[in-house]
């Protein structure tokens, strides 16, 4: 199955893979470990996760709720509070590693080189700021700028992103806008200084459909213009089938299965993400009948040394006891199962 | 917004009426005042006499009702000890009182926002554990004993500072008050700390459990990832974030101390309202200690009214349904 629902058709052409391959990654993680202090001790959240980030990619990032995507997002920036900690690992821009750095000179790269859009733009705007006021501090935490100078971008910033009247946007409170509107403003921002990676986490999850689809096809061509890679998280794989150029998917705060988006969602070898395949109206492979995966993931704190998946997987074995190491089933694959599918097992099955 | 001020006031109007009431009845029902202002060896009939010159052989509907009549020419009656207008004897206390319960809400702000920031923003860490701890101890100590410490630390044994009086007094723009001069800065000092021991720790905790919990919020975490400064993280997005409730507890705190530096006055012998008060109802002067109701409970209503307003310009959520928004 190849991408199908793509908003604007931008999402093949010049950002897939093999174009950059030969490039070095703007962005690589590497076995980030990311750790929560709570009552049962200390959990695990992110553990052991690898990804790159080629220039002017969409990488997406699925998995259900709980499975470590937003803590993954914030442990590239150096976001986690307290209880949490990133424990190991690294977080390569470049040849910087983010998570060595002292935490001025990780605020100087926030914003300007990796910058973040959140889930509820609700909430990610401070409702007793105005909209101008949480701009323009955007614009001078990254280089001094005039007043007049200041305003004349931020305009230009939301006119960017499609808001109509932004002289008068400018002026408004959060709570004046609605809900597009405000993730439009928290895209201008995360735009503003036309950064090497765009974290989104869940951005458009809290919008309703023709918003979200919209807000999808902009934020991919501003991206495409500027040569920003995009790490898309999201737990709806239609929307990562629709414009991501790889995927990877995460349960239980390990990557289990990525690829390039065509081949993991055309023939998916780990067993979870056939079952989320299977439980998405528009995916589910023809005459499959649509089924949810059975049971609930475990929380952090009940995993053990097993594959995380075991209890609610129909192919685990006594093997599955132990976790299964990461292998490469094909170039610019990778797969944690000790009993993946093949393809015509997963015909008849 | 005008509805809400009408709304203010004539609420503040009926606890006017109130508090008066209780006031009358209450001293009314405690005893006859008039065995404490004459000599004791005055005949009946002298005793009579006086009972008769301040009205106190009418019924008490009719001294109430004189009492209300004669408010509307503005007298508020006359102590009945010294004979002098009882509302010009609370008004000539009232700048002393007001003076020690602002510089007490001063330092308490002044202490309390920053520790209540600093504690709230490293959760966990020792600093907060000491704020913590330091916050308690303001609440549970008595207010009378930790005046008293403080008079033996800082005005006995170290004798850096004076322990009674308002001190030297200083003028600005036609206001008295020791706050203007450095002999009356050095007199306030004590008591106002004193009296501030309870209002800096309720701050400190307020700022505290909200900047933890804003911590929490998406939009710290989104201004964090603009890059911009943790100073203005903290003292930007957080402190405007949560300045309404703390607005709002400054407001209605100011109000309490004006009436409770009654302790820290007896204490540090600060010549305001509270000691007058304390006087006055020692003697059974009701038309001193009504006044001073009345005085106090106005103070309290004009406070509420301020903060209302106060609230207003600093939450704009708020500020487009402000009339049917009347807390
Ligand atoms: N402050 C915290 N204290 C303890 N555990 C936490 C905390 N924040 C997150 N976790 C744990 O980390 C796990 C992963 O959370 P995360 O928010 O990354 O999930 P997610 O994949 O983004 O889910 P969602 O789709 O709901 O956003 C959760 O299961 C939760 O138990
Ligand atoms: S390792 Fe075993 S339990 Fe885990 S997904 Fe593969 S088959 Fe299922
Ligand atoms: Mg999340």
């Amino acid at each position: 199955m190849s991408p199908t629902v793509c908003p604007d058709g931008a999402s093949q052409g010049a950002t897939s893979e093999g174009h950059f391959a030969a490039e070095a990654p703007v962005l690589r993680v590497a076995a980030l470990r990311t750790e929560f202090a709570t009552a049962a001790g200390i959990v695990p959240v992110v553990d052991g996760v690898d990804f790159a980030l080629a220039r002017g990619e969409v990488l997406g990032i699925v998995g259900e709720s709980g499975s470590g995507k937003s803590v993954t997002a914030y442990s590239i920036l150096g976001l986690v509070e307290p209880p949490g900690r990133v424990t190991g690992g690294r977080v390569l821009l470049g040849d910087i590693d983010l998570l060595a750095l002292p935490p001025e000179a990780l605020a100087a790269i926030r914003g300007a080189r990796v910058s973040m859009v959140f889930q509820d733009p609700m909430m990610s705007l401070n409702p007793v700021l105005r909209v101008d006021t949480q701009i323009i501090e955007a614009l001078r935490a990254h280089g001094s700028i005039g007043r007049h100078d200041a305003h004349a971008r931020a305009a230009d910033a939301l006119a960017r992103v499609g808001i109509a009247a932004p002289e008068e946007r400018l002026r408004s409170y959060p709570h004046e806008l609605s809900g597009g509107m405000r993730q439009r403003v928290c895209i201008a921002i995360a735009m503003l200084h036309q950064p090497e990676v765009i974290i989104a986490d869940e951005p458009t999850t809290a919008l309703d459909v023709t918003i979200q689809a919209q807000i999808l096809s902009e934020m991919q061509a501003l991206c495409a213009s500027s040569g920003t890679a995009l790490l898309w998280i999201t737990h709806d794989l239609s929307v990562v089938a629709s414009f991501a150029d790889r995927v990877c998917v995460m349960y239980a705060g390990r990557i289990v299965e990525s690829g390039p988006v065509d081949v993991v969602i055309g023939a998916p070898r780990h067993p979870y993400t056939r079952g989320l395949l299977d439980s998405v109206p528009a995916l589910a492979a023809g005459g499959r009948r649509l089924a949810p995966i059975p049971g609930m993931p475990l929380a952090p704190a009940d995993l053990d040394a097993g594959c995380a998946f075991r209890h609610r997987c129909a192919r685990a074995s006594e093997r599955c006891a132990l976790a299964p190491d990461e292998t490469f089933p094909a170039p610019g694959r990778t797969l944690r199962c000790h009993h993946p599918l093949d393809r015509a097992a997963d015909r008849d099955s | 917004m005008v509805k809400l001020i009408a709304g203010r006031i004539l609420q503040g109007f009926g606890v006017l009426v109130a508090v008066s009431l209780i006031a009358f009845f209450g001293i009314y029902a405690i005893g006859d005042p008039t065995s404490l202002l004459v000599d004791p060896q005055a005949t009946q009939q002298d005793v009579e006499q006086v009972r008769h010159n301040l009205g106190l052989d009418q019924p008490m509907w009719r001294q109430y009702g004189l009492f209300v009549g004669s408010l509307a020419s503005g007298d508020f009656g006359r102590s009945f000890a010294t004979h002098e207008p009882a509302m010009r004897m609370i008004l000539e206390r009232l700048p002393a009182t007001l003076e020690l319960a602002l510089a007490a809400i001063v330092i308490a702000v002044v202490a309390g926002v920053p520790a209540g920031l600093a504690a709230g923003t490293h959760p966990g860490s020792r600093l907060d554990r000491v704020v913590m701890t330091a916050s308690i101890l303001g609440f549970s100590l008595p207010t009378f004993w930790v005046g008293l410490m403080l008079i033996l630390v800082f005005a006995v044994n170290l004798g850096w500072l004076p322990s009674f009086g308002r001190g030297e007094l200083g003028s600005w723009l036609g206001i008295h008050s020791s706050l203007f001069t450095l002999d009356g800065l050095r007199h306030i000092l004590l008591p106002a700390l004193n009296l501030a021991l309870f209002p800096m720790s309720l701050v400190a905790r307020l700022t505290r459990s909200g900047a933890r919990e804003a911590l929490e919020l998406d939009f710290v975490r989104f201004a964090r990832a603009k890059g911009i400064s943790e100073r203005r993280v903290v003292f930007v997005h957080i402190l405007k974030y949560i300045s309404v409730p703390i607005v709002t507890m400054i407001g209605m705190q100011l109000g309490l101390l004006v009436a409770f530096a009654i302790v820290t006055e007896s204490v540090f012998s600060w010549p305001g309202t509270g000691k007058l008060l304390i006087e006055s109802i020692g003697r059974l002067d009701r038309p001193v200690v009504v006044a001073y109701l009345l005085v106090i409970v106005s103070i309290f209503v004009l406070l509420n009214l301020l903060t209302d307003l106060v609230y207003l310009t600093l939450d704009p959520r708020v500020r487009f349904d402000a009339g049917a928004h009347a807390e």
